[in-house]
């Protein structure tokens, strides 16, 4: 009895391990020509619920006429590495990882959200704190997201600095790699206070993955540029040509549930202009 | 730190998600954790199988050689797969080969010094046959040291396909990726399940190693498993091109001053945790190895407490450290308590060990006198097993002073983690500059520790993990 | 087959030379016993014609080659010639006898056809080593775990593997040191009847002088070498007697 519980216990691990070498190797020999198109890291995704991003991959993939791949890199720099070395034919970048993948591996901006030409970070702590300006923040503990990240690093910390506060000497800060983890540490009382990507903040609220009586928003940055999808600097011009067309060709009424992927409602065309102001901020806190 | 948040977050790690859909999306990363293990660990083997022979047969510029490996060791696997994954770009294939280098050297190093303790009688009977370097390897060293070979060889596999989940954390795919993911998305449930298919592989492959070192045959069974990892994830002729000049663009290696004065802050930060989680880890021990010992405790206990160790040993210090800073934050801390858990895990069973084989008769003696079995504890067994409690408990913090600057790299301070920023943000020269002060500090550390242990005159430790 | 002259082995580690001056020249189809106490030199002298030891002075000739100036190939073309049958037999005892036995083909042999023969002998290959087996005494043993043999059995496969190195000197160092008298007497009949039926020069260290007198042509005292020497040394050299 109990050798064969045994045995059917191997079998079924046998069996398991065969799904996923058969799952390793069809794509291995069916995507050779696929398009890999990297997803933003913080969305905290991983390849398996990357399955519920599927519409987003079967529309590119009809309008691009060729298979695509969608992957979730781990981190920023890998993402951008992933451009430079060609594991990556297009990606979607914060404005910050922008700027660096431009100028290292010139990639090509493509298309945006209208609500990135004008996006903001929100300064929050918890709803009874004593905090209510920048200049409270002195001596207290306080947390950025991914060193990487425009809205939840480059921009509160430039904030802070035109208001006064120099985030090496005043503050106790700390990354959390990401913005949901940051909204999480400011509602666990692990920081006095943190700095987040407004669009991941009003998400997290909606999906009731923070208790809203819990935060309030102490200040809310001017508007900056951020996030922007990108081509590797070797893809054709046919190619780019038609995922900036398919991104443009967006329409709420048709593409409800892809605009929900991607978290916005209407996409215009992306310049490296743009970009300029938030070069110079990056160059002056020395992140670039 | 708020402490008082965590049991609010314990609740939510149980139960695990166990449904059909997702452990069958999960065989994928399972695959590609295993295919990195076997894969890396093929080419540790095809290279470091020749250069520990190469070494052990004295041909010329061995010993450069043989430091040269004890100083890639010193590397560790984590830091190798941030450089492999900036060179060769995410996915399986750095993480691939980013063991492969690690454990080559391991592999090399500790092979070499098996057959630098070979008999010498049966190896120069074979030279006088008139036999070559490499037949005298096959017929001599070879089979010599064959049941040794094994078991460091399986001992290695297991330490890969730990290390496969561990560099799958910085972007090398399989399991340790999708780790990453489930915490940054708070999906605790996920995560255990994780991290129980975690444990799972790892007894699997306790129990494989034990058939292989009774059947050495079964041994060949691994080579098609690697070779299907070497060609799945194969590094594309682009990726290696890139490659190089990624790498030339981190050379030579510059610190600015700023980041120079930081450095004996960081490195008191990385000291700081490795101890304080080796003390940690002290404390849960004691009573833990006392609870284990199966001539202490009741053997319903012993047994109990036993499966509680397995698991904190067999879960490492880096997943411990990447649940822990998804759970109380980035920081020193973190770092601390993973190492504690792990820690507390090996130090547990050794201890336990340690009071089991102590010498009966002084034990018995204060039994005589009536006492419970507590004083007996405390009156005769610590006493008597300090010896090779105190050995592992000190080889455990020279583990641990590694293992706290890899534990940096996911986010738990120190030198570690001015390591994985410079890399996030690109300065890779900077990026060289505390590879080199962490492969410095992990060298010296090994050397002291090795210095001390022979000073004392005590025996080897196995590196049990 | 064997010329030896004027032969000095120093070890910077002892005051006086392990080996001083010793000439000695052993024949084809002789056998000849060296005997002494331990720590005489023995065992040196042995690694020394293998070319294991540097020497301090004079000359080795095995087949007129010079051993101490041979490197690489030529060195490993010589030790062919010279099998070597140690005291602890040294056989590697987690391998099979028909492959220990084989191992005294490995100067002829390949690397590649070395890890074949490991892997999956030949029958021609299997017969060979049978047949030296036979010559030695025990064919039923091909397949046997070495580690399963008795201890003479184990000298015997030792032999065996010397054999199939189709040698034209036989160094045997102690080979009955761990044997008790009955068994001692067959290997030493087996060694020195193999070495005149083969054409083989023998050279056999031995601690028992009456044993080495009741089965050898010649007989040997590095000792009594010794203590001759300073009158010999102005003669050029000890004429060494049976």
């Amino acid at each position: 009895m109990r050798k064969s519980s045994r045995r059917s216990a191997i079998l079924a691990t046998v069996g398991w391990l065969a799904v996923g070498i058969g799952a390793e190797m069809a794509p291995a020999i069916a995507a050779e020509d696929a398009l890999r198109v990297g997803m933003v890291p913080d969305a905290g995704a991983t390849q398996v619920s990357i399955e519920e991003k599927a519409p987003l991959r079967d529309y590119l993939a009809k309008a691009l006429g060729r298979p695509v791949a969608l992957i979730i890199p781990t981190n920023y720099n890998a993402t951008v590495e992933a451009l430079g070395n060609g594991s990556l034919d297009f990606a979607y970048l914060g404005g910050l990882t922008y700027v660096k993948a431009h100028e290292r591996y010139g990639v090509v901006p493509l298309v945006q959200r209208d609500s990135d030409r004008e996006f903001h970070s929100l300064f929050i702590t918890a709803a009874n704190s004593p905090v209510r300006t920048l200049r409270d923040l002195k001596g207290k503990r306080f947390a950025f997201g991914d060193i990487n990240s425009t809205s939840g690093h480059l921009m509160p910390y430039a904030a802070l600095a035109e208001s006064g506060i120099d985030a090496e000497t005043d503050l106790n800060y700390r990354y959390t790699g990401s913005h949901p983890a940051t909204a999480k540490a400011v509602e666990a009382g692990i920081v006095d206070a943190g700095a987040i990507d407004e669009s991941v903040y009003k998400a997290m609220l909606a999906d009731h993955k923070l208790d809203a009586a819990k935060l309030r928003i102490f200040y809310t940055t001017p508007a900056f540029v951020d996030y922007v999808w990108v081509a590797r600097k070797d893809v054709g011009q046919k190619e780019r040509d038609a995922f900036t067309a398919a991104f443009l060709q967006l329409d709420k009424a048709q593409n409800g549930n892809i605009l929900a992927i991607l978290r916005g409602d209407k996409f215009v065309r992306a310049t490296d202009a743009e970009y300029g102001d938030l070069r110079k901020i990056a160059q002056e806190l020395k992140l670039f | 730190m708020s402490a008082g948040a965590l049991p609010g977050f314990l609740g939510e790690f149980l139960p695990p998600d166990l449904s059909i859909g997702y452990l069958e999306a999960l065989a994928r990363p399972v695959m590609q954790t295993l295919g990195m293990a076997a894969g890396g660990m093929l080419i540790a083997c095809a290279v470091g199988l020749p250069l520990g022979l190469v070494i052990a047969t004295g041909a010329a510029g061995t010993r450069l050689l043989y430091e040269l490996l004890a100083g890639l060791r010193a590397i560790p696997d984590l830091t190798l797969a941030i450089l492999c994954v900036v060179v060769f770009g995410i996915g399986p294939p750095a993480g691939m080969l980013a063991l492969a280098i690690f454990y080559t050297a391991m592999v090399g190093k500790v092979f070499a010094d098996l057959f630098l303790s070979a008999e010498p009688g049966p190896l120069e009977a074979l030279r006088t046959t008139g036999a070559s370097r490499a037949q005298v390897a096959l017929f001599g060293y070879i089979p010599l040291k064959l049941k040794d070979l094994l078991t460091h060889g399986c001992y290695s596999f297991e330490c890969a396909v730990r290390a496969a989940v561990i560099v799958g954390a910085v972007g090398g795919g399989g399991l340790g990726t999708e780790l990453v993911g489930t915490l940054n998305a708070f999906d605790y449930h996920r995560a255990t399940t994780l991290i129980l298919i975690l444990v799972l592989i790892m007894s699997l492959l306790d129990k494989a190693s034990a058939l292989i070192r009774r059947a050495p045959r079964l041994v060949f069974l691994l080579f098609p498993a690697g070779a299907a990892g070497l060609w799945l994830y194969r590094p594309d002729l682009v990726a290696i091109g890139h490659a190089l000049s990624a790498f030339s663009s981190m050379l030579p290696p510059r610190l600015p001053a700023a980041a120079i004065a930081r450095i004996p802050r960081l490195l008191g930060e990385t000291v700081a945790t490795a101890a304080g989680g080796t003390a940690l880890a002290v404390v849960l021990a004691l009573p833990l190895g006392l609870a284990a010992a199966r001539n202490l405790a009741p053997s319903a206990l012993a047994q109990a407490i036993r499966l509680v160790l397995e698991t904190l040993r067999g879960v490492p210090e880096v997943v411990w450290g990447l649940v822990l800073v998804s759970l109380i934050g980035i920081g020193p801390f973190a770092g601390l308590v993973a190492l504690g858990l792990h820690s507390a895990g090996v130090l547990g069973k050794l201890y336990g060990e340690s009071f089991e084989n102590v010498r009966l008769a002084p034990v018995q003696a204060i039994e005589a006198t009536g006492a419970t079995r507590l004083s007996v504890a405390c009156f005769a067994l610590v006493p008597l097993a300090s010896g090779p409690m105190a050995v592992h408990t000190l080889f455990r913090l020279e583990w641990n002073l590694r293992a706290a600057t890899v534990l940096g790299m996911i986010g738990a301070g120190g030198i570690g983690e001015a390591l994985y920023e410079a890399q996030q943000l690109f300065f890779y020269r900077e990026m060289m500059a505390y590879i080199l002060i962490t492969w410095a500090i992990i060298s010296l550390s090994d050397g002291l520790g090795q210095r001390l242990r022979q000073r004392l005159g005590w025996a080897e430790v196995p590196a049990l993990r | 087959m064997l010329r030896i002259r004027d032969l000095t082995v120093a070890y910077a580690s002892r005051p006086t030379p392990v080996i001083d001056r010793l000439s000695l020249q052993v024949q084809p189809g002789e056998s000849v016993a060296i005997v002494g106490p331990s720590g005489c030199g023995k065992t040196t002298l042995f690694r020394a014609i293998g070319g294991f030891v540097p020497i301090t002075g004079g000359r080795i000739e095995v087949d007129g080659i010079e051993v101490a100036s041979a490197r690489g190939k030529r060195l490993r073309a010589l030790r062919r010639r010279v099998a070597v049958i140690a005291q602890k037999h040294d056989l590697i005892e987690r391998l099979a006898v028909h492959q220990n036995v084989m191992a005294g083909a490995l100067g002829r042999w390949s690397c590649l056809r070395a890890l074949r023969f490991l892997l999956l002998p030949r029958r021609s290959e299997l017969l060979e080593v049978r047949a030296a087996l036979e010559r030695v005494g025990i064919p039923e043993e091909l397949r046997r775990k070495t580690a399963e043999l008795s201890g003479g059995q184990q000298q015997r496969v030792a032999i065996a593997r010397a054999l199939l190195q189709n040698p034209g000197l036989l160094l045997a160092d102690e080979p009955v040191a761990s044997l008790d008298p009955a068994l001692s007497e067959q290997i030493l009949a087996l060694l020195c009847g193999l070495a005149s039926a083969g054409g083989m020069a023998l050279l056999c260290a031995l601690h028992q002088p009456e044993l080495a007198r009741r089965y050898f042509d010649r007989v040997v005292d590095l000792r009594e070498a010794a203590d001759a020497r300073p009158a010999a040394a102005s003669a050029g050299g000890v004429r060494l007697a049976s």
